[in-house]
């Protein structure tokens, strides 16, 4: 069976009132995209996204997520299932996950918790509060094993749940005779509404318990959180559950604990100054239109799916002969115009030097950007360098477009453009670096090998365990 | 000196501007001043060929644009292509019409350069602005011209670690210039404050950084200089001819602050002529955004790599200076109608040259070097005139 081993957090770029909210371009998919980049950037080997299988996705996501996660890693056999938003849904997804992977067959159970906020206003467009979370199951690490979920109408916590075959914590966590079988309590506090039975935890005698609040994160998004609370409150203990009080009934949820789980994300170690609160009430005040427009300059479907692996993954060719890199790439090279022998590598992505900008004032922009100005105003767009001679052009998102500056550096999130013939187009914009490290070199941001052309498996596995 | 490629025998040049007239009447009203321009007198019958430059802005019939001008221009049947190259449209149109005389094939043909861009609503103008742009990358992070060339001048700026006066004196200048020019969109002279303070489009570059959206339309009469003389006896003659292409996007270029394209047409124009750059009397330059004069005064030969902004802010390119740049105003303060900027600039090379230029002429013009520019340098002309 196999177990969690990394989860990452994200969260929407935006603060309304404390709140983390999504900007207009982000969406479910953006936030699942960037809390898969964060797992699968940590140190795993090169060849991770081609062992990726399956995606469980917990949440609302957008009709791109069924073929653009698979776009996103650069592996088109990636399967997409769909799981009902809510704590229930997050883990029959892990459960799911954990009972298919093994070796070279990983999963991926994506999070993303967004609520619309209840006045009214759109719920398709509006920026929406919340979290996401992404955890990668890995059979070969030990982490955290996700055992199960259960339902009650009667608190496990009170005396007659503890009775042989009644749903409870008991069962939940497996056979008794397991050894050590602490367990610690984390009790999901619905204020209001957490019933004074649960005040009794002698019934099961757990060794610590504790009331933690859902931090006014949506239910899945909280769930994930608790998990993180509960892994590190395991110590040495074995086994843990959760509890959630939702309404008249309970939730339990039981994990093993066989090793530890590498926790990442973004929200402690970046920064992001809010857009101005007022810029944020006003998408609020209406979603953004759908822009059909099918005349002059505007990149056809067909295109823009043809350039989504430069565009998404900032993919590009090297040629044997001549050496040179060609990006975005193109049937042949650019360099020397040889069509054969171009091995597919990948540009960095994060870390990229800023080599001009402008900021574009409301008027200056493009027609298909005219309703995104009217929410956010100016936008700075920026030429960053990928590597020598080789440059991309990125609007710039999350800040105060003054703050970029030429010679700074910039990293890079998947984000929506803007919405044509009827669906959102997606690509990378640039948030500023979260390393503003001069010092650091060039060649730790150098480019890694495709995952359709995998460096070999020892290299990748020593380098997972390190 | 080389010999001549082919001679100006007439122009014709309309109001730029926002214009009541439509295309139809902007089209004959530049080809019957050019015909009037002649002065031993033309029938239209005498036209062998014609060349149509224009972007089709705004989607005005895009497609087939050549028998339009068959019509307009009376020129019973005679062969018309239309040759798109964003703003260098007509620059691209002159370079074939030269080709034509100068083979032999026609002793007589026509250049005609069009744009009528106030006819439509703003966001439909705002458009088509960007079609002659990179879409898949620059159009997809948000940019028009204005925040391509934005991109440009900030790192011209910042590579050279200059202020942003160079950029305001070519606004300044330009302006002057435009005020002498009874064809110029905008016939008044501005202040450095007025350009500095004007509201910002793209930075560095303000409104007053940016050419205008305009109406208009000129023509001009290429002979082969065999029979040039049988029309005039003051020909402005062609002697050299040159042209480039880059790649499309700003991040797929060499270089963020010099245009490869305008300098593979200048060194291609130079050496056909056989002359020397101390020889030019005055450039007109493609100063779709101030930034733009700069490179151009670079790209062109004129000045080191960023010491146009030196060149501009000594004075040395006013109407008074060393080397005069645009004295029409360029597009800056005339106007710039896409399609018919590169025979604009022409017909300021054969009015100057010709020294019937009025109030702007330049002193002792004996050669004009015109540039033309499509998309953010994507592709350029460079064309070299003598006088008679």
């Amino acid at each position: 069976m196999g177990s969690i081993t990394h989860v990452s957090w994200v969260r929407p770029s935006h603060l309304l009132g404390g709140i983390g909210t999504t900007g207009p371009d982000e969406d479910e998919f953006t936030l699942g995209a960037r809390a898969l980049e964060i797992v699968l950037g940590d140190g795993l080997p090169s060849e991770t996204p081609s062992r990726l299988r399956r995606v469980h996705l917990v949440g609302r996501f957008p009709p791109v997520a069924e073929w653009g996660f698979s776009e996103l890693v650069g592996n088109e056999g990636l399967e997409v299932l769909r799981h009902p938003l809510g704590w229930e849904g997050l883990w029959e997804g892990f459960v799911a996950a954990a009972n298919e992977t093994g070796e070279d067959r990983w999963s991926a159970v994506i999070a993303a918790d967004l609520a619309a906020r209840s006045d009214g206003v759109s719920p398709s467009d509006a920026p929406k509060w919340g979290a996401v979370g992404a955890a990668v199951l890995l059979s070969e690490n030990p982490g955290l094993i996700p055992l199960g979920s259960a339902h009650t109408d009667r608190s496990p916590l009170s005396p007659g749940m503890r009775g042989a075959g009644s749903v409870g914590i008991s069962k939940i966590l497996g056979a008794p005779s397991d050894s050590g079988p602490s367990t610690v309590l984390e009790l999901a506090e619905e204020p209001g509404t957490l019933p004074p039975t649960a005040g009794a935890p002698e019934a099961v005698a757990p060794e610590s318990s504790e009331h933690i609040p859902q931090l006014g994160l949506p239910p899945s998004a909280s769930a994930l959180w608790f998990l993180r609370n509960l892994d590190r409150r395991l110590g040495a203990r074995r086994h843990g559950a959760l509890l959630s009080a939702e309404r008249d009934a309970w939730l339990v949820l039981g994990v093993r604990k066989e090793g530890s789980v590498r926790w990442l994300g973004d929200w402690e170690r970046r920064s992001v100054p809010p857009i101005s609160i007022d810029s944020a009430h006003a998408a609020l005040a209406g979603s953004i239109p759908v822009n059909n427009v099918s005349e002059g300059a505007y990149v056809p479907r067909p295109r823009y799916l043809e350039n989504l692996p430069s565009r998404w993954r900032f993919e590009a060719d090297r040629c044997r002969v001549c050496r040179g890199v060609t990006f975005p790439v193109a049937t042949s090279c650019r360099h020397c115009g040889k069509s054969e022998g171009l091995d597919r590598m990948r540009l960095p992505q994060d870390h990229l030097r800023v080599l001009a900008k402008t900021v574009v004032r409301p008027g200056g922009q493009p027609t298909e950007f005219d309703a995104q100005v009217a929410i956010e105003g100016s936008y700075a767009v920026v030429i960053a360098e990928l590597r020598p001679e080789i440059r991309v052009t990125l609007q710039v998102t999350d800040i105060d477009p003054e703050i970029i500056r030429i010679g700074g550096f910039i990293d890079t999130r998947l984000r929506r453009l803007y919405p044509m013939e009827g669906e959102w187009r997606y690509g990378r914009k640039a948030v500023p670096a979260a390393v503003e490290d001069a010092e650091r070199t060039r060649d730790t941001a150098a480019s890694v090998p495709s995952p359709r052309r995998p460096r070999s498996k020892a290299t990748g596995r020593s380098k997972a365990r390190s | 000196m080389a010999k001549e490629l082919a001679a100006l025998i007439g122009a014709g040049h309309t109001r730029f501007g926002a214009l009541s007239e439509g295309p139809r009447q902007l089209v004959r009203d530049a080809v019957d001043s050019a015909i009037a321009s002649v002065d031993a007198g033309l029938q239209h019958a005498e036209i062998g060929e014609a060349f149509l430059g224009t972007l089709g802005f705004s989607g005005w019939q895009i497609g087939n644009s050549s028998a339009m001008l068959n019509e307009e221009g009376r020129l019973s049947g005679i062969p018309v292509t239309r040759i798109e190259n964003a703003c260098a449209s007509s620059g691209f149109a002159l370079h074939a019409a030269i080709r034509a005389v100068q083979s032999g094939h026609r002793d007589l043909a026509l250049v005609v350069g069009l744009e009528k861009m106030t006819d439509v609503t703003s966001p439909r103008r705002r458009y088509w602005l960007g079609v002659s742009g990179d879409t898949e990358w620059e159009r997809l992070a948000g940019l028009t011209f204005a925040g391509v060339y934005g991109l440009i001048a900030s790192r011209y700026l910042d590579q050279y670690r200059l202020p942003r006066s160079a950029l305001t004196e070519v606004a300044v200048k330009n302006h002057e210039n435009g005020a002498l020019n009874p064809n110029a969109q905008f016939r008044k002279t501005v202040s450095r404050e007025q350009v500095e303070s004007s509201p910002l489009v793209a930075d560095p570059l303000t409104l007053m950084d940016c050419c205008p959206v305009s109406d208009g339309a000129v023509a001009l009469l290429v002979a082969s200089p065999e029979v040039a003389r049988r029309f005039t006896d003051a020909p402005v003659w062609v002697v050299g001819c040159g042209a480039g292409s880059d790649a499309l996007a700003l991040q797929d270029r060499q270089s963020l602050t010099s245009l490869a394209a305008t300098k593979r047409a200048a060194a291609e124009a130079f050496r056909t002529a056989e002359l020397d750059r101390r020889s030019v009397s005055l450039l007109e330059v493609h100063d779709c955004f101030t930034i733009a004069e700069l490179l151009a005064l670079e790209d062109l030969g004129f000045a080191e790599p960023g010491k146009g902004a030196e060149l501009t802010l000594s004075g040395q390119t006013r109407r008074s200076g060393r080397i005069p740049v645009n004295p029409d105003g360029g597009l800056k303060a005339k106007g710039h109608p896409i399609g018919a900027t590169g025979a604009s600039q022409a017909y300021e090379a054969f009015v100057q040259l010709r020294r019937s230029a009025g109030d702007r002429q330049i002193a002792g013009a004996s050669v004009a070097l015109t540039h033309n520019v499509g998309g953010s340098g994507a592709s350029a002309t460079v064309t070299l005139f003598r006088a008679g």
